[in-house]
């Protein structure tokens, strides 16, 4: 019998790790449960809530699913959770949270069967304990609490509950005595790592973990039947080739061949200095939480430009290099292997993220898959000095373990309240980044809202001066202090700032609008959420700032896209359409402002112009670049622009 | 174990139980209220997970906060039970918690005793009257050990939970070393099999230091059982190492605090500064407090105990023939123990057992001098002296005798603690003998003031010129105020009250004004203390009261700006303040004293307070801020369920 086949057998351990898992799980809800209160957050509203569409049109579920574009291969795993939620549950967020918490429950007790079977070669009494220990440490950090209610993450879950199947069937696989077996087992491994990237792009990290655990676990452990030299040989000379490429294709990044840093307010040099640092960072959070930096705003995380900055930076890079090292030294020895699975189970977790793709700096759910292999590494320390002085030593130790896991118990349960309020969380978040210019926005915009416009008028002057030594995201512009303040007027209850948007006549920069603060007026005027302002008094002032003789006032596609949204929805065409041409000269075919386009033509009765903007529209259906929502959006346009025109009433 | 041989601790278990039954019944008494019942975080209990764990970490009697003990007190609030029930609750955990300690004491003595029995000598081991015999006397002395009167201010006394759960947990710990030490005497250990051994004694070590910090004391008691019993032998050889180590253990806590004391003598000496006494009168005081320890353990007296001790005596000199009498007592009690060591190992066992026991709180910390309950676990000490003593009798006599002093023994205790329990019954009764002596303390009589009020007076506003039994309790309590002035005329404690005797049976406003007027005079005077915040928690209280009007609020807002003058870096006068102008809902006073709060640094002030008064004046988004400054100083997180349910309310105003 296989060790493997050992454990799977029902013995004397199986009611005990039942109910210690059970416990556990128990605890996790228990924590958790409180924090599903919050409502959607942030990048919820982009990505989750337009799902709601659903509700309505039900036949579009398959163009719901499929048209996500939050990444190159469109999430449609992760988008299909999100529809099934809107058609058979309430669709409410509290709703979305809870089935998000569902599936950190079963990734933990994923992670707690991966670890039973990837410890019990190296220990003669059963790993139930250690690997209570294990999924407990990963799934109680309070690093994961930002992945968990954030429901948008859910696709980050996702992908790591597939990447563990894939790794569970690959055990199985390769340690299976039948053939029948070893193919089932086979056919599930190629299914689930298949499907990972469908729920999120680093789903693809599936395939060198593969690798990782055939080289440093499988094939050198005492497993009967999985010892072997062919593929220990043939997953090391794979993992070279992956790292060779991997390599490769930072150097094209580097020359600018691939993605680009043109976006980003730091390049690819400033990124490779920060990621070690980062890297670090989210190590010390994971062992020594400190919650009050945690959350969802990290553009404030100090950019390193040069070596010789900062030791930390020379530090880090000397540390990620020695465990680069001691992987190769491991697995060339054969010593230390399953620190080295580990060592490698964090760097190839966080090889995507926090590589060389010009993505934001830091975020905590990046962790979410690598921080297995920091869990891991307590279990072994244990199981090292069980070998040293006797197995009996590891229940007590695994006690000490669990007793110290009980302050990150308290930690999580502290920052899952904070998500339980939107408001709480972006007070805690400005408590904690007050020079993340999100962070201060946000707050100021809650405090216009409660009535405390001169307080917030106040934070968003000093705007202007926040995250200006730090690179890791834009700066506000003049224009965008200027539009906040707008902004927090209206939500006050006040009228137009009409002194404050004079300040339009003397910006001296050339692109006085970088954020993209403009769809937070359009959303306020669509809203209708500010009856008494004068909105023309604004209008007329933007106009001036960008379209007045002389100007030489410039922005981003996204601003003018938002401008003109901002127009629309105040139905003032003229203004929209040239918003629209000035953004449509920086990006051709954007779906949002054809359709922007398409709705003032309508309202305009210009039925040549819309008939030949339908038509412009269709063919980029017909292309697949259009998404659920436009589709929605077209098919209401085309029906209005039908009974308007076309019908014999219309015409 | 077989039936018989637990048998008698049980039947003692029960009699404890059953003598106990009348203090069950007894209310939350002076500290519980302060950590328990008015800690929000204890008592506010949802049943989520934070709720606990803010319980947990809301204690302030050390750094450590005694987790397990303040977690064990939010237990009980889960639920919907009405406070009589709750309090019942707590009273009935004290008592299975001292049960539970007796059994292991029994344990931890049945082990000893065989261990000794062995070493005698195989003949006298195989005599199956002896080994059958083995239970009986660790039966009784834990039964005495159970019984003691003494046990009641600990057992009774909720808040001192903290002490019994690190009993507990010591004894667990010392029982795990003995069970495990015995038989290492005959077999040589692996290193497995020690360092197993010292890894669960180290938890339980922790388990103990996390309900109370001389629960530490834990290490250096198993070293004192490893010099008197083992003595180094393991596998039949003495390891003079194993030796060394113990008694390093044992004298290492002394050892470190001369260093201490002598490398940085403000890091103990410092906090003397809020105590009546200096360092040196304190280490002096002790030694006479030890002595009285002893006696009260020795000869229970019930009438001898006191619940506060804050009258305990101050030895000045060490001329003091008191001092002196104590400490010749103290060191022939350790001279003769040692000399007879090596024949009978119990009674130097018991000595060290009781000093190193009392080597935390009865020594160079700052503390108050005297407590009962710092006996608690030390006297096990003296438990094992009576031990021997009881062991000699069988040894030399009939085993009739040794039955007949043991139900004597058995009988005085439990003659006393029925007594006893009967006191701890009723809040009244208890503080009514407190205060029978002359040499009554200022604190007892200021508690049996407080227990008038709250019971038999029960003070509402009454025409008491029809109510003769009134008017005799207060007569009654009016001269307990007056004893206590006399002891203490600076303080003001007792002026408080005398202030709500004064509102309740409506004498003029003029009485009133001098009262206030006094307790304004004697805070303006001098810093406030412990004391004075007591009064002052009454003269608020007093003015939520329906019956306090303008006139009294306006005196009581003029004593609150006496003290803000005096003490500008306190935040309790604003504080206070903005709790009565909260309850009253009175503007005036909100806007006086609402400004002030902004003076004090995030985290001095109660958070939720400035928040609610802000929200009260309609100010959404000062409130938001005094949240977020609220949330900004909380190092411990405590309220997160408070601050939650606070940003709610302030969308939902």
């Amino acid at each position: 019998m296989t060790d493997v086949a050992r454990l799977s057998k029902p013995g004397r351990h199986f009611v005990v790790a039942g109910l210690l898992l059970l416990s556990a799980v128990a605890l996790l809800f228990w924590i958790y449960l409180p924090g599903v209160g919050g409502g959607y957050l942030f990048d919820d509203f982009t990505s989750v809530v337009y799902f709601a569409g659903l509700v309505d049109s039900p036949q579009n579920f398959w163009a719901y699913v499929f048209g996500e574009r939050s990444g190159s291969l469109g999430r449609p795993i992760s988008a299909a959770t999100f529809a099934l939620e809107r058609v058979f549950l309430d669709g409410s967020p509290e709703t979305s949270k809870k089935v998000s918490l569902g599936f950190h429950a079963f990734n933990m007790l994923l992670l707690f069967w991966l670890t039973c079977l990837i410890l019990r070669p190296y220990m003669r009494t059963s790993p139930v304990l250690l690997a209570l220990l294990v999924s407990s440490i990963w799934a109680f950090s309070p690093q994961k609490v930002s992945t968990v209610l954030y429901i948008v993450q859910r696709m980050a879950m996702l992908s790591t509950l597939f990447i563990l199947l894939a790794l569970l069937s690959y055990f199985y696989c390769r340690t299976a005595k039948t053939n029948s077996l070893r193919l089932v087992c086979g056919a599930l491994c190629a299914l689930f790592a298949f499907l990972a990237p469908f729920a999120k792009e680093n789903g693809i990290l599936a395939l060198p973990l593969i690798f990782c655990l055939e080289y440093f676990v499988i094939s050198r452990s005492q497993i009967s039947g999985a010892s072997s030299k062919l593929p220990q040989e043939l997953s090391k000379y794979i993992l070279i080739l992956m790292v060779t490429v991997y390599v490769l294709a930072g150097v094209l990044v580097a020359c600018g061949i691939l993605f680009s840093y043109g976006g980003r307010p730091f390049t690819f040099q400033d990124r490779m200095l920060t990621q070690p640092i980062a890297l670090l960072d989210y190590v010390s959070q994971f062992y020594y939480p400190d919650i009050g930096p945690m959350g969802v705003m990290h553009d404030d995380f100090r950019v390193v430009a040069s070596i010789t900055e900062s030791i930390n930076t020379l530090m880090a890079w000397l540390a990620l290099c020695a465990c680069a090292v001691f992987v190769a030294v491991s697995g060339y020895t054969g010593r230390f292997l399953l620190v080295a699975f580990c060592f490698c189970v964090f760097f190839v977790g966080h090889s995507v993220e926090s590589g060389f793709l010009p993505l934001e700096m830091y975020f905590e759910h990046r962790n979410y898959l690598p921080s297995i292999g920091l869990a891991l590494l307590p279990a072994l320390f244990v199981i090292f000095v069980g070998q040293k002085v006797g197995e009996r030593v590891i229940p007590p130790l695994c006690f000490v373990g669990l007793l110290a896991l009980l302050p990150l118990l308290g930690a999580t349960s502290s920052l899952v309240l904070f998500w339980s309020d939107g408001s709480l969380l972006k007070l805690h978040t400005y408590n904690n980044h007050p020079e993340s210019p999100r962070a201060v926005s946000d707050y100021a915009l809650i405090l216009a809202q409660l009535g405390s416009y001169e307080k917030s008028a106040e934070l968003i002057e000093s705007l202007s001066d926040v995250g200006r030594d730090g690179k890791s995201v834009n700066t506000f512009a003049e224009g965008d202090v200027i539009l906040l303040k707008v902004a927090a007027s209206c939500l006050s209850g006040r009228g137009m700032p009409e002194a404050e948007v004079d300040r339009f006549r003397q910006v001296s920069q050339d692109n006085p609008i970088r954020f993209i603060t403009p769809r937070l007026l359009a959303s306020l005027a669509d809203d209708k959420a500010c009856p008494d302002i004068d909105w023309e008094y604004l209008e007329r002032a933007l106009d001036r700032l960008y379209f007045e003789d002389g100007t030489n006032h410039d922005a981003s596609f996204l601003v003018f896209k938002h401008l003109a949204a901002f127009e629309a929805t105040l139905q003032n065409c003229p203004m929209a359409l040239k918003y629209v041409e000035r953004a449509l000269s920086l990006v051709e075919d954007d779906v949002d402002l054809i359709l922007i386009k398409l709705g003032c033509f309508i309202r305009r009765q210009e039925v040549l112009q819309a008939e030949k903007t339908i038509g412009r529209i269709e063919n980029l259906v017909n292309q697949g670049k259009v998404d659920a929502r436009h589709l929605a959006t077209f098919d209401f346009y085309k029906k209005a622009f039908r009974e308007r025109f076309l019908s014999p009433s219309g015409r | 174990m077989s039936k018989q041989v637990w048998l008698p601790i049980l039947l003692l278990c029960l009699l404890c139980s059953f003598l106990y039954v009348p203090a069950l019944n007894g209310p939350l008494l002076f500290d519980d209220i302060d950590n328990i019942s008015s800690n929000n975080w204890v008592t506010n209990q949802s049943g989520s997970f934070d709720n606990l764990r803010a319980a947990a970490q809301s204690g302030r009697s050390s750094h450590l906060g005694r987790p397990i003990s303040m977690l064990s007190f939010a237990l009980h609030y889960l639920g919907n039970n009405t406070p009589s029930e709750v309090i019942y609750g707590m009273k009935i955990a004290g008592l299975v918690l001292h049960l539970l300690v007796g059994l292991l004491v029994f344990v931890v003595l049945r082990m000893l005793n065989e261990l000794v029995q062995v070493r005698r000598g195989p003949q006298q081991s195989a005599d199956p009257s002896l080994i059958r015999g083995n239970w009986l006397l660790p039966a009784i002395c834990a039964g005495l050990w159970l019984l003691h009167p003494l046990h009641v201010s600990t057992t009774m006394y909720v808040v001192q939970r903290m002490t019994v759960l690190a009993a507990l947990f010591s004894m667990l710990a010392i029982t795990v070393f003995v069970y495990l030490r015995v038989s290492w005497t005959h077999r040589q250990p692996t290193v497995e099999d020690v360092i197993v051994g010292c890894l669960w004694v180290l938890i339980l070590t922790l388990l103990s230091l996390l309900s109370k910090e001389n629960g530490i004391l834990a290490i250096p008691l198993i070293a004192v059982l490893e010099l008197c019993f083992f003595r180094g032998v393991i596998n039949g050889r003495t390891q003079k190492a194993v030796v060394a180590l113990a008694g390093l253990t044992v004298f290492a806590i002394p050892f470190a605090l001369s260093i201490v004391i002598l490398w940085e003598p403000s890091f103990i000496v410092g906090g003397y500064g809020a105590r009546d006494f200096t360092f040196h009168e304190r280490i002096l005081s002790e030694v006479v407090i030890l002595k009285d320890y002893l006696g009260w353990l020795i000869f229970p007296r019930v009438d001898a105990y006191s619940f506060n001790h804050d009258n305990a005596r101050i030895v000045s000199s060490a001329a003091d023939i008191e001092f002196q009498w104590s400490l010749t007592l103290i060191i022939t009690m350790l001279v003769a123990a040692t000399l007879v060591a090596r024949k009978w190992p119990f009674f130097l066992c018991g000595a060290l057992f009781f000093f190193v026991g009392h080597s935390m709180e009865s020594t160079v910390y700052p503390l108050e001098l005297q407590f009962e309950h710092r006996n608690y676990l030390p006297s096990l000490g003296i438990v094992l002296m009576v031990y021997q003593l009881l062991k000699i009798i069988d040894d030399s006599q009939p085993r009739r005798t040794l039955v007949l002093v043991s139900l004597l023994l058995v009988s005085v205790l439990s003659l006393q603690l029925g007594l006893r329990s009967l006191r701890w019954s009723n809040e009244y009764v208890l503080t009514s003998h407190l205060v029978e002596s002359e040499r009554a303390s200022y604190r007892s009589l200021t508690d049996h003031a407080a227990a008038m009020i709250r019971g038999p007076l029960a003070l509402v506003p009454v025409n008491v010129a029809d109510d003769i039994t009134y008017q005799g309790g207060l007569l009654e309590l009016r001269t307990v105020l007056e004893r206590a002035n006399a002891k203490r005329p600076h303080f003001t404690t007792h002026l408080s009250m005398e202030l709500l005797v004064s509102l309740a049976i409506k004498e003029d406003a003029a009485e009133m004004e001098r009262i206030l007027k006094r307790i304004g005079k004697t805070l303006s005077s001098r810093n406030l203390m412990p004391d004075d915040i007591r009064s002052l928690e009454v003269i608020v209280l007093m003015g939520q009261e329906t019956f306090c009007n303008a006139r009294c609020i306006e005196l009581i807002d003029g004593v609150l700006r006496i003290v803000q003058n005096r003490n500008p870096v306190s935040p309790l006068p604003v504080q206070y303040a903005l709790i009565l102008a909260e309850h009253r809902g009175d503007s005036r006073m909100r806007s006086r004293w609402l400004p002030l709060s902004r003076e004090f640094p995030a985290g001095k002030l109660d958070p939720t307070l400035v928040f609610r008064t802000a929200l009260k004046a309609g100010e959404r988004g000062e409130a938001l801020e005094a949240l977020r400054m609220a949330v900004y100083s909380d190092s411990k997180l405590l309220g997160m369920s408070t601050y939650r349910d606070a940003a709610r309310a302030i969308w939902h105003n």
